[in-house]
Parts: structure tokens; C-alpha cells; sequence
């Protein structure tokens, strides 16, 4: 007892005297920046910035990163690329940040990516689901969750390995999104892609049902049915399958997983069964958090949540999500050391072996200097008409 | 006497009212050179605004037609100035008159419906053009040209003079604004002002006097657009990036609200609403993280309420007060 607190004088003693030696450089604050649709059609992503500002107060609190104090500004883009473009010259330029972190959307922060590349400001983890972050051509950018092609890639293993003879009918939206699902499903299933996939359809976002798209999918006979769909969508499809009397393999895009906003719509009972990949726990965990207390990963982030971010909502998968993005920054930060170069920065966001309580058992968030997809793998789960359960082995893009 | 104290007055203010716009002008060319590039780019953004607000008021605020739909212009001149600058290579300074009658033409093809559509009936038909225009842009048969949902990145040459890129494009939107501002002005205080103002307030009236009322709202309508569609292709130039999310619904309405704010028939509500659109979105949102579109309706309800005349009213209000003043003096 004595000893370890003797250990801890020490310690301090060490600790204070490096920040004396080192105080012109060493004490700066780190400026973190983001921008975030706090108004406009996608402000119900807005509550990842409002977690990220607790959880940057929290570290603070609790004594910085390494002696380092964070500041973090979060600026609204409305969703909107120009207004993304104006706000992120506004932190660069007004604010001095050392990084961009979490930043919302695709068009929103490709339309930025060449100016940050340019002034050489970390862009990092990304919330967009397109390949394009990861390419070499940026070296400043990188993403965060597993991409389309990763998804679509884990999605033609597990058919590959539970389907004897696929016959694949695909749904999807019409848009970035839906497109690219389709091309990285047909890219991962190989050679043979054209003669599995037997079938698809279209709609697009403004459609009222997708009825017709599901009538005409099935009269393909396939025996997989891939539900690439917003959750409105998802849910119509999962009904309309279900009342045809189509039993397929139904795989759903981890979009629309969620149990109170599609499965519970489409009807429990006919959702039962249904597939899906997914990286994230509690999605996999039913809406009792009461029960997310047995999980040790998750009893984590719900007391955090509850000290530090009550007005959030823990079942939301965004605050979860976001959850899991700041501890991936906070642990670059303390890789970083007293070193907040934007090169520096990028070696380390370059260099994660990380896991993260709210995440599937197994996920490890991994980069490389070669390897800039930090989330990789996904686990396979499975509907049992009440709760996402894990449905066999856990699974990595190739 | 009395007439010619006021013209002596009238002489006296117009002199003083140029002084007054050659020094704002001085100080607006040389403004970029005393702070940082950001605030020049902030700058640029508040006078392609102006531009857009320009051409809205000339169509509302003179002529009497709502239009709920100016985004689509706006995307109309962006789009020309990436897709032309990036699959065909051609220089901006070009690309700009280019875009600028592109959208003189395809405003007049829309003045002909629009001639046919009771006020009402036309904001309807505008916010429909404003709703299409994002998913068209999305559309799969021209992502090529587009770049679709992704949006589309442009070079641009670097700036001349050795000054920095967004110096350069702030004097450039400037110098294309001052312009812009003068023709609207000459528009609106000759004849065919008084005939655009005439159909707002009494077509009837204005058809018996021989007004051609069909050939003014259509070249109303065609320069409208044609100031959006500039406005559109300077603000792609300055960010160099267009992505339809740019061009929502949202900022059609905004659009609409800037002129309103600003000051209907008024041109210098351009300007202020431009900083209005500009600068309040920015404040509600330091305000408050949770809503800021409450605090934007809020403000934007105050002004209405407390300035029913737009902002502008208020400033021109002033003006007569300070006038009315000095010839009392004796």
C-alpha cells in the first residue's frame, strides 16, 4: 500500500517535472474539430456531436490527454456540402484545429477532403459508409466503419458458406448506397456472380411501397433474398416476403437492423429469422437495457452514458457508434504521446489494435500503414423474434 | 423656392450618397488584403448570396412572381461550372458568361408555364422544381456527368497577381456583383421598372396602358434566374465542389426568406438579407446545439414582426429621418 503510493509520488513527481521541461511545447491544447448536421435532414445524427463534446469534457476532466487538455469545437453543416466546406475553412483557418474527427456524411466531407489534404489536417474516422476513404491518393483521410464492399464482402461468405446452390435475388435503393451494396455483393461472390445472382430490383426513395419490387424478386425463385434498404423499406420488404410465402435466406444491410424502427413494423413474427452483419453489440441486444447490464463492454458505456451524456438516448445505435468512435480517437491521442503533428496523428490513427466494449466480441479496430479500413470484420446474427443473437462465426472482409 | 431648396438638397445628398458608395467600394476592394484568406471566403460567400437575392427580389419583390424554387438555378450555374470546367477543360471566365446565359435562357422556357399560373399556383410549380432538382441531379443516366449523390470536385487555374486564391475569388465575385447591383438598379428606376411594379400591383390596370404583360414577366423570369445561375457558378468556383445535397429544398426556401427579411423591392435587402442567410444560421447554431432551427425561426419571426418592411426598411427609414432633419434645419 505504501509502496504503491510512494510509486505514485514518484511518478508525479516525474510527470510534473517532464511538463516543467517541456511546458513552451508540451501543455498546448489539443483542438479538435468537427462538423455535424445539427439542423436539416439528417439531424438525427446530431447527438454524435453532442456525445463527443461530453465524452471530450469528460477526458478533460479527468486530467486531459497526457497532461493535455482538448478543446472541441462541432460546427453545423445542415447537411449541406457548401456549408460544410465554409464551416470546415472556418475551423482550420479561424479555429486552428490540429484535426477533424467524426465528421457526418459523404458528399459533406468529400467536398472537403482535398482542402484538408492539402493543408494537411487529419481528417479522421469519417462517418460515411463509401470505399472512397482509404484511398492512398489522401493520405490525411481515413474512415472509420466498415464500408459498403466490407459488408457486402462479409454478406457473400455467409452465403457462400450456408447456401448450397445460391440463387440470389437482391433489393435495393436507387443511390450511392444501394449501388455500391450491389457492386460489392457481385465483386465478393467472384467469377460465378452473374449466374447466383438471378435477380434484381430497384426503387427509389420517393416510392410509397415496394410491393411490386418484392412480387417480381420472387417469382425468380431464388433462394436468397438480399434486403438492401433503407429502414421504411426494410420493413415493407420483410412484410411483403413473409405474406408471399417466400422463405428465403433473408440477409438485411446493418442499416436497417434496428428492432423498434423496422422489425417491430415489419411484425416480430415475420422478422423472425431474418440475417444480417453487424459490428456493433447492441444492436444485437434487445431494448431492455436492463439486460445490457450482463454484458461487461456494454455496462460500460451505459454507466458512462448515464454519468456523463443522460440526456442521450442509450438504445439509440448512433450514441453507441459514437461511443465507440471517440474511444478510437482518445486512444490515438494517447498513442500521439506529446507529438500532435497532423503527421504524427496519422501514423498513430494508422496504427490501432484496439478492441471496444460496444462492439462484437473478437472486432478488432486494426490499422496499418497499408491498411486504412479500421473496422473489418462483422459478426453474422441471427432474428429470433425477440433479439439480434450472434449466428456462427465472426467474419472478415478479404 | 421650395423646389429649389429640395433639388439643391437632392444635388447636395446625391454628391454626399457617392462619396458614400466610392469609399464602401474602396474599402470592400482593399477589405481582403487586411485580414485572413478564411474571411475573404466568407466575404465571397455573402456576395454570390447578394447575386442570387438580386435576381429573387427583381422577380418578387418588382414583378410580383413567388418563387420557391431559385435553388434549381443556383444549381443550374454550379453544375455548368464544374461539369464544363471538368469534362471539357474550359477556363471559369468563360464558363461564368456561359452560365450567366444558360440561365437567362432556361428562366424564360420557365417564365412561359409560369405566365400561365396564378401567384400561388407558381410557388407551388417553383418548389416543385426545387424538390426535382436534387434527385435529378442524382439520377443514374448522368451520374457520369454529375458524379451523382458523391457530387463533383473542379480545378480551377491559380490566382493572378501573385495574391492568394481567395482573394482572388472574393474581388472577382465583387467586381461581378457591383455589376449586378447596377443592372438591377438601372432595371428597376426606369420604364421597365415602373412596368414590373405596375404588373405586381395592378395587372389589369398595367395591360390597359399598354404594358406587355406576358413579354415582362418572361424577361423577368429569364433574368432572375440569370442572376441565380451566376450566383450559382461563383459560389461552385469559390469551393470548387458541387453535390445536389448543396442545392436542397432548404435553400430555395432560404433564399425566399433572405428577400423577405431583407426587404421586398427594396435592392439593398439583397445585401442584407445576404448577411442575414449568412450570419444567423451560424449564431442559432452557437446558441444552441439541440435546436438551432427553432432559434433561426425565431430570430427570423422577430425580424419579420418588429420590421415589416425588411431590414432594409428600417435603414432607408433612417435615411428619410436624417433627411427630414437637415432641412428643417434653417
Amino acid at each position: 500500500m505504501r509502496k504503491n503510493k510512494l510509486r505514485h509520488l514518484v511518478g508525479a513527481a516525474v510527470v510534473s517535472a517532464l511538463a516543467l521541461s517541456s511546458q513552451s511545447v508540451g501543455a498546448r491544447e489539443i483542438v479538435i474539430g468537427q462538423t455535424m448536421p445539427y439542423s436539416g435532414n439528417a439531424s438525427m445524427a446530431a447527438t454524435l456531436g453532442k456525445l463527443h463534446a461530453a465524452y471530450f469534457n469528460w477526458v478533460n476532466k479527468n486530467g486531459g490527454v497526457n497532461g493535455h487538455k482538448i478543446r472541441f469545437v462541432s460546427l453545423d453543416d445542415g447537411f449541406s456540402p457548401a456549408k460544410s466546406v465554409e464551416q470546415t475553412r472556418r475551423l482550420v483557418e479561424s479555429e486552428k484545429v490540429d484535426l477533424i474527427f467524426s465528421p457526418y456524411g459523404t458528399a459533406t466531407t468529400l467536398a472537403v477532403r482535398r482542402y484538408l489534404n492539402t493543408k494537411k489536417i487529419p481528417q479522421l474516422f469519417v462517418v460515411s459508409g463509401v470505399s472512397a476513404w482509404g484511398d492512398p491518393k489522401f493520405p490525411y483521410s481515413i474512415g472509420w466503419m466498415p464500408n459498403y464492399v466490407i459488408e457486402t464482402s462479409i454478406h457473400a461468405q455467409i452465403i457462400l458458406k450456408n447456401v448450397e446452390k445460391p440463387r440470389i435475388a437482391v433489393l435495393y435503393q436507387n443511390d450511392d448506397f444501394g449501388k455500391e451494396m450491389l457492386a460489392g455483393l457481385r465483386k465478393s461472390l467472384g467469377a460465378k456472380a452473374d449466374e447466383m445472382i438471378v435477380a434484381t430490383a430497384s426503387y427509389e426513395s420517393t416510392d410509397p411501397t415496394v410491393n411490386n419490387q418484392v412480387l417480381l424478386l420472387k417469382q425468380s425463385d431464388a433462394n436468397v433474398f438480399m434486403n438492401y434498404s433503407f429502414p421504411r423499406f426494410a420493413a415493407q420488404a420483410i412484410r411483403n416476403v413473409y405474406d408471399s410465402g417466400w422463405r428465403p435466406l433473408h440477409i438485411l444491410s446493418q442499416t436497417s437492423t434496428s428492432v423498434s424502427q423496422v422489425l417491430v413494423q415489419a411484425g416480430l413474427e415475420k422478422s423472425s429469422g431474418l440475417i444480417a452483419a453487424s459490428y456493433n453489440k447492441t444492436g444485437s441486444f434487445g431494448k431492455n437495457v436492463d439486460d445490457w447490464k450482463s454484458d461487461e463492454g456494454l455496462s460500460e458505456y451505459v454507466t458512462w452514458m448515464k454519468e456523463n451524456y443522460p440526456e442521450g438516448d442509450i438504445i439509440d445505435t448512433f450514441n453507441s457508434f459514437g461511443y465507440a468512435l471517440a474511444k478510437t480517437m482518445h486512444q490515438v491521442l494517447i498513442q500521439c504521446g506529446s507529438d500532435f503533428s497532423a503527421d504524427n496523428i496519422m501514423k498513430q490513427a494508422r496504427s490501432l489494435n484496439m478492441k471496444i466494449g460496444v462492439m462484437m466480441p473478437g472486432i478488432v479496430v486494426q490499422t496499418a500503414s497499408d491498411q486504412p479500413y479500421p473496422v473489418r470484420q462483422m459478426q453474422p446474427i441471427k432474428f429470433d423474434g425477440e433479439n439480434w443473437k450472434p449466428w456462427g462465426d465472426l467474419f472478415g472482409a478479404r | 423656392m421650395a423646389d429649389k431648396v429640395s433639388h439643391a438638397q437632392n444635388t447636395q445628398s446625391s454628391r454626399s450618397f457617392f462619396v458614400a458608395i466610392a469609399i464602401t467600394t474602396a474599402v470592400a476592394f482593399l477589405f481582403p488584403f487586411f485580414v485572413g484568406d478564411y474571411y475573404a471566403y466568407q466575404a465571397t460567400i455573402i456576395i454570390n448570396l447578394m447575386i442570387a437575392l438580386l435576381g429573387l427580389n427583381l422577380l418578387t419583390g418588382y414583378n410580383g412572381q413567388v418563387s420557391l424554387g431559385h435553388g434549381a438555378f443556383l444549381a443550374l450555374g454550379g453544375y455548368m461550372m464544374t461539369i464544363l470546367s471538368v469534362h471539357s477543360g474550359l477556363p471559369y471566365w468563360l464558363i461564368l458568361p456561359l452560365a450567366a446565359v444558360a440561365g437567362l435562357v432556361v428562366g424564360m422556357l420557365f417564365g412561359f408555364p409560369a405566365l400561365r399560373l396564378q401567384a400561388s399556383y407558381l410557388a407551388l410549380a417553383t418548389l416543385a422544381l426545387a424538390m426535382a432538382v436534387p434527385q435529378l441531379l442524382k439520377h443514374g443516366s448522368i451520374e457520369s456527368w454529375t458524379g451523382g449523390v458523391q457530387g463533383l470536385q473542379m480545378e480551377r487555374s491559380p490566382a493572378p497577381f501573385g495574391i492568394s486564391d481567395d482573394k482572388w475569388f472574393y474581388l472577382l465575385s465583387l467586381s461581378i456583383g457591383i455589376i449586378s447591383y447596377i443592372v438591377a438598379r438601372n432595371l428597376t428606376r426606369n420604364r421597365i421598372g415602373r412596368a414590373l411594379s405596375a404588373i405586381r400591383d395592378n395587372p389589369i390596370a398595367a395591360a390597359s396602358m399598354g404594358v406587355d404583360i406576358s413579354r415582362y414577366k418572361i424577361i423577368t423570369f429569364g433574368i432572375s434566374a440569370m442572376f441565380a445561375a451566376l450566383s450559382g457558378a461563383l459560389a461552385a468556383l469559390a469551393s470548387q465542389f458541387t453535390a445536389p445535397d448543396s442545392y436542397s429544398l432548404g435553400l430555395s426556401i432560404l433564399l425566399y426568406v433572405g428577400i423577405i427579411v431583407g426587404g421586398l423591392g427594396v435592392l439593398p435587402g439583397a445585401i442584407i438579407g445576404a448577411i442575414f442567410l449568412h450570419f444567423v444560421p451560424h449564431l442559432a447554431d452557437a446558441i444552441t446545439k439541440g435546436a438551432p432551427g427553432a432559434i433561426f425561426g425565431a430570430l427570423m419571426i422577430a425580424s419579420v414582426f418588429f420590421f415589416p418592411r425588411g431590414l432594409a426598411g428600417v435603414f432607408a427609414k433612417l435615411l428619410a429621418v436624417g433627411r427630414s432633419k437637415n432641412i428643417k434645419e434653417p
